[in-house]
């Protein structure tokens, strides 16, 4: 079974940077999202892997073995692309057992294969149809289902789920993950959306303009994000520029407006350094009353918005700026939210859910992306 | 802007019937979202809004005043699709100012107006830009600008985020907001995505095949859907199949699988089939260390941390298997393999009848 080995990978497109020496591995088995951007280089990532486009500088090792140069055809890869190509002239059926039966698999086999599929990308009851007369987001799903036919070990997946409904995306995400689980494939999914590659990988490879941010499983790179960049593009994140203003043994406070300062656990920063703190929107809590506890601020309740699990909370703290606090929807309802925007409430991040960055040398605004 | 009355609107389109006698009425200012799963007929009924397509029967109104048979020019809406169509060759700031350059407008106060609208949507410093240098997210705020420039009273959005990052469509929804809210218009935006729809808009309007299927503020709907099919298209759900053993004084008393659950409800008669909708949020997991040998224990099949949420897969005992997504507390999870419990929030399942139609066919996405 494959694993997967990139040495020092670049690839270049004229002037262009693509891939910026990139060095990854991944192991047998493992399923990993590339994650980032539009423009961050995930495709071109996966056409190297595919054998599609050869690295200018580099290699590539498939189960131990150079394939650097090798054809795709000879890596024993499934390759899933964005813009997939059905065959207009055949049925769901038959588009879907052309994956097996292109790779020597018999007729009734590849039937078979076919019809179990379908079944597992719901479209069983659209066998007999033709291509064209099927949503994009169905099209989608039959390139999948031929793609998963044909018994790859290895999976490349350009955002398999890109055109499917949000709806039956959250459905579908959990099957691919399932299926390739109980196959014992080895997959490399590129998505630009991260909840998707929160709850499918079991390492995320975050892209950002060709070079890999972090590398590693989804509770680190959500727990432990290397930069700012990492905190907002994966989970999202409360960020507040400040200075160092005093260290003790654990603990380090940041001033972030004038006469306001926060408390952070830790103390890797130099005093007087440049950085950016940040927490996370669910870990920042709600109070309707006052109360001595640390990182407890004073503000306007502007707005309530329903997210699902939780509702999404924006509040006014003056100087300090507009945050956004994620409070689980019951406990919102007991305290009465959604009524109470215009209201004076509190907002606390325990220090322990504070994370300090230094400053990024471009703006903050920049790095969040923040347009 | 008055309100606007949509009346019986039906519109076939060879053999599929798109729209079948849809009415729904939307108030001055207010921010509806129209969901459903592709196909359901929302873009078409956006476009009978728009007078882009004519439907077969039925009337608009907005306010006293029929607009049926008016074209789009005489409508006065402003409409953004998914497709953004900026002129090439304009900059930033020329795009925006199509609309007030072309009604004539010019001068210093014709310059304010544009950089107002600039301005709130913070396109300032990409004025000069021209579209091809722009970013997905500032292209379509740019679309967005230059519609709002034309000064329309009522805002058609057909999927104005789709063709962009999910990051970045998180982002924006708040902004579209915020803007149709600070300009008092009336929006009304079409989406396959729930949350989108559920965090950004005053009431939802559910569609499937051709029909408003329900109408509802995001949390009546998400709370206490009537439907089964809102229950599922509005969030994950666990749909539990039972029969109802008891049911008096406000308590119901169902089996499912030969365990019992009880909860408070009422409108079910003894012995009648039933279906439980538990939102994941409401399954409340434990360790079950002591091995008891109480029901709705199982052992976790799956956990993923997803961010803000933990999502554990449990299969209980009776062969159900469930669902639970709680809040990511920083806690360790209960381990794949190891046993667990799990407990149903007070107000957290949701009672209807059996669908005559059957399960799959009331639940189907498309």
């Amino acid at each position: 079974m494959p694993s997967i080995r990139l040495i020092d990978v670049s690839k270049t497109f004229g002037r262009i940077k693509a891939i910026h020496n990139v060095s990854l591995q991944i192991a047998d088995g493992e399923y990993v999202c590339v994650l980032g951007p539009t423009g961050s280089g995930k495709t071109t990532l996966l056409r190297l892997i595919a054998g599609l486009t050869y690295p200018t500088s580099g290699s590539i090792e498939l189960d131990g073995k150079p394939v650097t140069f090798v054809q795709p055809e000879d890596r024993n890869a499934a390759y899933v692309p964005q813009q997939y190509a059905l065959f207009p002239h055949m049925t769901v059926r038959e588009n879907v057992a052309f994956g097996p039966l292109a790779r020597g698999f018999t007729p009734e086999e590849s039937l078979r294969t076919a019809d179990e599929m379908l079944k597992l990308v719901r479209l069983s009851h659209r066998a007999a149809s033709f291509p064209h007369e099927l949503s994009g987001g169905m099209q989608q799903r039959i390139a999948l289902a031929r793609g998963l036919a044909g018994r790859s070990p290895l999976l490349l997946l350009d955002e398999p789920l890109g055109a499917i409904d949000a709806r039956l995306r959250v459905i579908l995400r959990y099957q691919l993950r399932r299926l390739a689980k109980d196959l014992g494939v080895t997959v490399v999914h590129v998505t630009h959306d991260q909840q998707e590659a929160m709850s499918i990988a079991d390492r995320i490879a975050v892209l950002r303009e060709g070079a890999i941010e972090q590398f590693g499983h989804p509770a680190d790179i959500y727990g432990a994000p290397t930069s700012p960049f990492l905190a907002n593009f994966v989970g999202g994140a409360n960020f507040l520029e400040g200075t160092v203003v005093r260290k003790e043994l654990d603990v380090t406070l940041i001033e972030v407006a004038e006469g306001f300062s926060v408390t952070s656990s830790g103390n890797a920063h130099p005093l007087g350094g440049a950085v950016v703190a940040s927490f996370r929107q669910e870990r920042t809590s709600i109070l309707t009353s006052a109360s001595l506890e640390e990182n407890l601020v004073p503000g306007k309740l502007v707005s309530t918005s329903l997210l699902g699990v939780f509702l999404r909370c924006v509040v006014d703290l003056g100087r300090i700026g507009e945050i956004v606090a994620k409070v689980p929807l019951r406990e919102a309802l007991q305290q009465r939210l959604p009524d109470r925007v215009g209201d004076v409430i509190f907002v606390r991040a325990g220090r322990e859910a504070v994370l300090v960055f230094s400053r990024p040398e471009r703006a903050l605004a920049v790095e969040l992306e923040a347009f | 802007m008055p309100d606007i009355r949509i009346v019986n609107v039906r519109k076939e389109f060879r053999d599929v019937l798109a729209l079948n006698d849809v009415s729904l009425e939307i108030r001055d200012r207010e921010y509806v979202s129209i969901i459903g799963p592709s196909g359901c007929g929302k873009s078409t009924l956006l476009k009978c809004l728009a007078g882009i397509i004519k439907q077969d029967s039925g009337q608009i109104y907005v306010g006293d005043r029929e607009v049926t048979a008016l074209p789009p020019e005489e409508r006065h809406l402003g409409y953004m699709f998914q497709e953004i169509a900026l002129f090439p060759h304009m900059s930033a700031w020329d795009n925006v100012g199509y609309g007030p350059r072309v009604r004539g407008e010019a001068g210093e106060l014709a310059r304010q107006f544009v950089g107002q609208i600039m301005e709130m949507t913070r396109l300032n410093i990409a004025s000069d830009t021209y579209p091809d240098e722009l970013s997905g997210g500032a292209k379509q705020k740019t679309a967005l600008a230059r519609a709002i420039a034309a000064e329309p009273q009522l805002m058609l959005l057909d999927e104005p985020l789709g063709a962009l990052d999910a990051h970045v469509r998180g982002v924006l929804r708040y902004e579209l907001r915020r803007l149709v809210k600070e300009l008092g218009l009336t929006a009304i935006h079409v989406t396959h995505d729930q949350e989108e729809a559920m965090s950004i808009s005053d009431r939802l309007v559910i569609m499937k095949a051709g029909q408003v299927v329900e109408v509802g503020t995001p949390l009546q709907l998400y709370l206490s859907p009537k439907r089964l099919f809102t229950a599922n298209f509005l969030g994950e759900a666990n749909f539990i199949e039972g029969t109802v053993e008891e049911s008096n004084q406000g308590q119901i008393t169902v089996s499912v699988k030969g365990w019992k659950l009880n909860f408070a409800g009422s409108g079910f008669v003894k012995g009648e089939r039933i279906v439980l909708a538990v939102r994941p949020e409401s399954v409340i997991p434990a360790p079950d260390d002591q091995q008891s040998d109480r029901e709705w224990t199982g052992s976790v099949r799956d956990h993923l941390l997803l961010g803000d949420c933990m999502r554990i897969e449990i299969e209980l005992e009776n062969g159900t298997e469930i669902v639970s997504q709680i809040p990511n507390s920083g806690l360790q999870p209960i381990k794949v393999g190891e046993r667990a419990r799990i407990d149903f929030a007070k107000d957290g399942i949701i009672p209807y009848q059996f669908p005559a139609q059957g399960l799959d066919l009331e639940l189907a996405l498309e």
